[in-house]
C-alpha cells in the first residue's frame, strides 16, 4: 500500500505488449493444428511454438497484474471492474457449457422420441430402440456407463472441493491464514484427484466398449468430460497460482481479489458442470 | 519485487512509445478505437471487391468469370469478413472512442483486455483469407464455401481445410468479441461519472450495453459449434451425424440460436446512435428515451426466442412453426417503438439536411423496408417461397447494409469532425449519401423480384428469364461499389486539410463528448467530471 487509496482516480495501465504477444501465439497455434488435423505431421512445430507464445505472454501479463496489485494499485473502484468482468466471462462460460448441455439434451428429448414415434412397420435399424443411451445405427455395441462407481466419486470429491475453497475464504475473512492456505491445498489436491479419477474413468469406458465410434453416445461422454477436464485443468493451475501466492504471504481481507475470482471460477465452471454431468450424463 | 514495483510506477508518467510501438501496445480508448474503425474499414472494402467479383459472374447468365467452387468461396468470404470484420469491429471502434466520453469516464474499464480484444483481429483475417491465396499456389481447394452460418451443405461435400481455418477464425472473432463485450459492460457498469445514472446514459450507451449482454451469451454459442463441426470433421465425434444418431439440424439450431442474436448485435449498436442524430439535426430533445430503453431490452429478450424461423423449411413439427411465427412477429411490435420514437423525434423540429442527418434518415427508411419485408419472412404459409431465394438476399441487405452501413455511414460523418478536429467536405458528402442510396437501391430492389419469381440464392447461375434483374443489380453493386471510394476521398481530405471543427461540431449537438475540444486531448476525463 504504498499509494493512499482514493476513489476518484482509476488506474489506467501503460502501454503493455502481452496482449499482441498473445494474439500472436494464438495465431501460430491455429495455424499449426489447421495444418497437424490436416495430416500435415509439421504442424507441431508451430502448435508448440505457439503454446510457448501464449504461455509466456499469460504468464507475463498476469504477473504484471499481481505485481500492480500487490504494488498498491488497486482500490475498491478497480477491484469492482475485475468483479464485474469475472461475473460476465463465467456467463459467457456457462453459455458455453449449455451449449454441450444442451446438444445432448437435444438427442434426448427430441431426436429419439421423434424416431421412436415413427411408423412400426418401418424398421429404421435392426435393434433400433427410441430410449437413451443410444449409438445410432452404425455404433459398435457398448456398455452404458454407470453411476454409482467413478462419476458419483467424482461428484463427491468435486463437492468437497467447493466447501474446501468456501473453507479458504473463511480463512481469509477471518485473517486465519493457515486456514487460508490448508482450504486451497485441499481444493488443489481434491481437483488432480478428480482429474486422475476422470483418466481411470476413461480406461473404464474404453474396457466397455465406449469410443468415439460408438455413435452420440460416445461423443457426448467424451466432449462434455473433455470440456470440463479442460476447465478443471485450467483451474488447477489457478490454484496452484494462489497457493504459491499465499506462501509468499499475498492476500489480506480487504484485498483478496485474485483469491475470490478464482473461487467463482471454480463454482461455476469447474464445480457445477460437473454436477450437471454427473446428473444429466451419468445418472437420470 | 521491489524492482517490479518501481518499474509500475514509472511506467504510468511516460509517454506513449512512438512509430508502430504505440498502436500494437495501447491501452488508450482513444487510439484502439481508431484502431478499430479503421479495421473496419479496410474489411469493408476488402469485402466489397470480393462481392464484385461475384457481381461480374452474375452480370449475365452462364459461367463466365468463376467457377462454381470460387464463387461459393467468394461469397462466403464477403460475408464473413462483412459481418464480422467490417461492421461489428467498426460498431467497437464507435463504442471504444465514444463511450467513455459519453460517460465520463477516464478510459475503457480493462485497458489491457481491450488491445487484447482489437489484435486478434487481424490475425483472424489473416486465417479467413490464407486458404484463398494458397490455393492458387496449388495448396488446399481454397477458402470456406459454406456460406456464413456454416450450414450450406453437409459435413464433407464441400470440406477442405479453408472450413478448418474458418473454424479458428471463428473462435479467434469469438473471444475478440467477448472480451469486447465485457469490456463494455464493465465501464458501464463501473466507470461512470457521478451523477450519471443508468437512465441518464446516452441511447448509444443503453444499446451498447445491452448488445454486449447478447454478444456474451450468443457468441459461446457460435464457438461451441463450431467446436463441434471440428471434432465432428477431425476426430470421430458424431454431433450431426444421423448415421451414429447425431442430426444435422442440431448444427442449425445451434447456429441460429447465435444467429438470430447477432443480427440485433449488428443493429442495436446503430439504433443506438440513430436518436443521437437525428436530436441534434431536428434541434429537440430525444424523444421516448425510456420507451426506447425499454424496446431495446424487449428486443434483447425476443432475440433469443425466435432462432428457428431461420428454419421454417427444415421440417419442424408445425406446433414449433407456428410459435416461431408469432414469437418472431412479436419483435415488431418494439421495433415500432423505436421507428416511431425516431419519428418523433424529427416531428416539427427545425432540420437541417446535413450529411449525417441524411444518413440518418436514409437508415430510417431503409430500415423500414428492411423490416416490413422481414414481417412476412417468418410467416409459415409462404417461407417456403421465399426461403433460400434472392428474397432473403434482398431483406438481409436492408437490413444490414440499408440499416447497419447507412446508421455507420451516418455515425462516421457525425463524429468524424469529432475524432479528427477537422470539418469534411459537406458537398462531397452529399453527394456520397445520393450515389449511395441511388446505387444501393438499384442493387437490391432487382434482387428482390428476382427472389419473388424463384431465383435462388448461393449458385452461380441462374435462369434466363432472370437476367434483366441481374444484369441491373450487378450495374447497381458496381456503382455503390465505386461510390464508396468517394468515403475514404472524403475522410482522407477532412484528415489532411479540413477546416478546424469547433468542439460543438454542430449547432444542436449534445451530450458530454461535445463538451471537450475536438479533437479531444489524449486522456480525457482522468477526474470525472460532475453531471447534473
Amino acid at each position: 500500500m504504498s499509494e493512499t487509496r482514493s476513489d476518484s482516480h482509476y488506474y489506467v495501465p501503460p502501454p503493455s505488449h502481452y496482449p499482441v504477444t498473445i494474439n500472436l501465439g494464438l495465431f501460430v497455434l491455429a495455424l499449426g493444428f489447421v495444418l497437424r488435423i490436416n495430416a500435415i505431421a509439421s504442424g507441431v512445430v508451430p502448435i508448440l511454438a505457439g503454446m510457448a507464445v501464449v504461455f509466456y505472454g499469460a504468464f507475463g501479463w498476469l504477473g504484471k497484474i499481481i505485481c500492480e496489485d500487490e504494488s498498491g494499485n488497486y482500490h475498491p473502484w478497480e477491484d469492482r471492474s475485475f468483479r464485474i468482468g469475472m461475473v460476465y466471462f463465467i456467463l459467457s462460460e456457462i453459455a458455453f457449457f449449455a451449449s454441450f448441455l444442451l446438444a445432448l439434451m437435444y438427442v434426448r428429448v427430441f431426436v429419439l422420441p421423434e424416431l421412436a414415434s415413427m411408423d412400426p412397420r418401418y424398421t429404421l435399424w435392426p435393434d433400433f430402440r427410441g430410449t437413451w443411451p443410444s449409438g445410432g445405427p452404425k455404433s459398435q455395441a457398448f456398455t452404458p456407463l454407470n453411476a454409482w462407481g467413478i462419476p458419483a466419486a467424482n461428484a463427491i470429491l468435486i463437492l468437497a472441493s467447493a466447501v474446501s475453497m468456501m473453507w479458504a475464504r473463511k480463512g481469509l475473512s477471518t485473517a486465519n491464514r493457515g486456514q487460508m492456505v490448508a482450504g486451497l491445498a485441499m481444493a488443489l489436491a481434491l481437483g488432480v484427484a478428480f482429474l486422475f479419477q476422470q483418466a481411470m474413468e476413461y480406461r473404464h469406458a474404453a474396457e466397455l466398449g465406449i469410443t468415439l465410434a460408438t455413435g452420440v453416445y460416445g461423443t457426448n461422454f467424451y466432449m462434455l468430460t473433455g470440456m470440463h477436464g479442460a476447465h478443471l485443468l485450467a483451474g488447477i493451475i489457478m490454484l496452484a497460482v494462489l497457493l504459491l501466492r499465499a506462501f509468499h504471504g499475498h492476500f489480506k481481507a480487504e484485498s483478496s481479489v485474485g483469491l475470490e475470482l478464482v473461487a467463482w471460477y471454480w463454482n461455476f465452471v469447474v464445480v457445477i458442470p460437473g454436477l450437471l454431468i454427473f446428473i444429466y450424463f451419468y445418472w437420470l | 519485487m521491489t524492482q517490479a514495483i518501481t518499474a509500475v510506477a514509472h511506467d504510468q508518467h511516460e509517454h506513449p512509445p512512438a512509430g508502430i510501438m504505440r498502436w500494437l501496445t495501447t491501452t488508450n480508448h482513444k487510439d484502439l478505437g481508431i484502431l478499430y474503425m479503421s479495421f473496419g474499414a479496410i474489411m469493408f472494402f476488402i469485402g466489397g471487391v470480393l462481392i464484385m467479383a461475384v457481381r461480374a459472374e452474375l452480370l449475365f447468365p452462364g459461367l463466365q468469370l468463376l467457377s462454381p467452387g470460387m464463387y461459393n468461396q467468394l461469397f462466403t468470404l464477403h460475408a464473413l469478413i462483412m459481418v464480422f470484420g467490417a461492421i461489428m469491429p467498426f460498431a467497437t471502434g464507435l463504442n471504444n472512442y465514444l463511450i467513455p466520453l459519453m460517460i465520463g469516464a477516464p478510459d475503457m474499464a480493462l485497458p489491457r483486455v481491450n488491445n487484447w480484444g482489437f489484435w486478434i483481429l487481424p490475425f483472424a483475417a489473416l486465417l479467413l483469407l490464407i486458404p484463398f491465396f494458397l490455393q492458387f499456389s496449388g495448396i488446399g481447394s481454397g477458402a470456406s464455401g459454406l456460406g456464413w452460418v456454416m450450414h450450406n451443405t453437409s459435413l464433407d461435400l464441400q470440406g477442405g481445410i479453408g472450413v478448418d481455418f474458418a473454424i479458428f477464425a471463428i473462435h479467434l472473432l469469438g473471444l475478440s468479441s467477448i472480451s469486447g463485450a465485457i469490456n463494455v459492460v464493465v465501464t458501464v457498469l463501473n466507470m461512470r461519472a457521478p451523477g450519471m445514472a443508468l437512465m441518464k446514459m446516452p441511447l448509444f450507451v443503453w444499446a451498447w450495453l445491452i448488445t454486449a449482454f447478447m454478444l456474451i451469451l450468443a457468441m459461446p454459442v457460435f464457438s461451441a459449434a463450431a467446436t463441434m463441426l471440428l471434432t465432428d470433421r477431425h476426430f470421430g465425434t458424431h454431433f450431426f451425424d444421423a448415421a451414429n444418431g447425431g442430426d444435422p439440424i442440431l448444427l442449425q439450431h445451434l447456429i441460429w440460436f447465435f444467429g438470430h442474436p447477432e443480427v440485433y448485435i449488428v443493429l442495436l449498436p446503430v439504433w443506438g446512435l440513430i436518436p443521437h442524430i437525428l436530436a441534434t439535426f431536428s434541434r429537440k430533445p430525444v424523444y421516448g428515451y425510456r420507451a426506447q430503453v425499454y424496446a431495446l431490452w424487449a428486443i434483447c429478450f425476443l432475440s433469443f426466442i425466435v432462432w428457428s424461423h431461420h428454419m421454417l423449411t427444415s421440417g419442424l413439427p408445425l406446433a414449433a412453426e407456428v410459435y416461431f411465427m408469432y414469437s418472431t412477429m412479436a419483435i415488431s411490435i418494439p421495433t415500432s417503438v423505436l421507428v416511431f420514437c425516431w419519428l418523433g423525434a424529427i416531428w416539427r423540429g427545425a432540420m437541417t439536411f446535413e450529411t449525417p442527418m441524411l444518413f440518418a434518415l436514409g437508415f430510417v427508411a431503409h430500415f423500414g423496408m428492411g423490416a416490413l419485408t422481414g414481417l412476412i419472412l417468418p410467416d409459415v404459409a409462404v417461407n417456403a417461397q421465399y426461403h433460400n431465394s434472392y428474397v432473403i438476399v434482398s431483406h438481409f441487405h436492408y437490413t444490414f447494409f440499408g440499416g447497419g452501413i447507412f446508421g455507420m455511414l451516418a455515425a462516421l460523418y457525425y463524429w468524424l469532425p469529432k475524432f479528427t478536429g477537422r470539418m469534411f467536405d459537406e458537398k462531397l458528402g452529399r453527394l456520397h449519401f445520393w450515389l449511395t442510396v441511388i446505387s444501393f437501391n438499384m442493387t437490391f430492389i432487382p434482387q428482390w423480384f428476382a427472389g419473388l419469381d424463384g431465383m435462388p440464392r448461393h449458385i452461380a447461375d441462374y435462369a434466363l428469364r432472370f437476367s434483366t434483374m441481374n444484369f441491373i443489380s450487378s450495374v447497381g453493386a458496381f456503382l455503390l461499389g465505386l461510390s464508396q471510394l468517394l468515403l475514404v476521398y472524403i475522410v482522407f481530405k477532412c484528415v489532411r486539410s479540413g477546416p478546424k471543427a469547433t468542439g460543438q461540431v454542430w449547432e444542436g449537438a449534445q451530450g458530454l463528448e461535445f463538451t471537450l475540444p475536438s479533437p479531444p486531448p489524449y486522456h480525457t476525463f482522468e477526474t470525472p467530471p460532475a453531471v447534473k
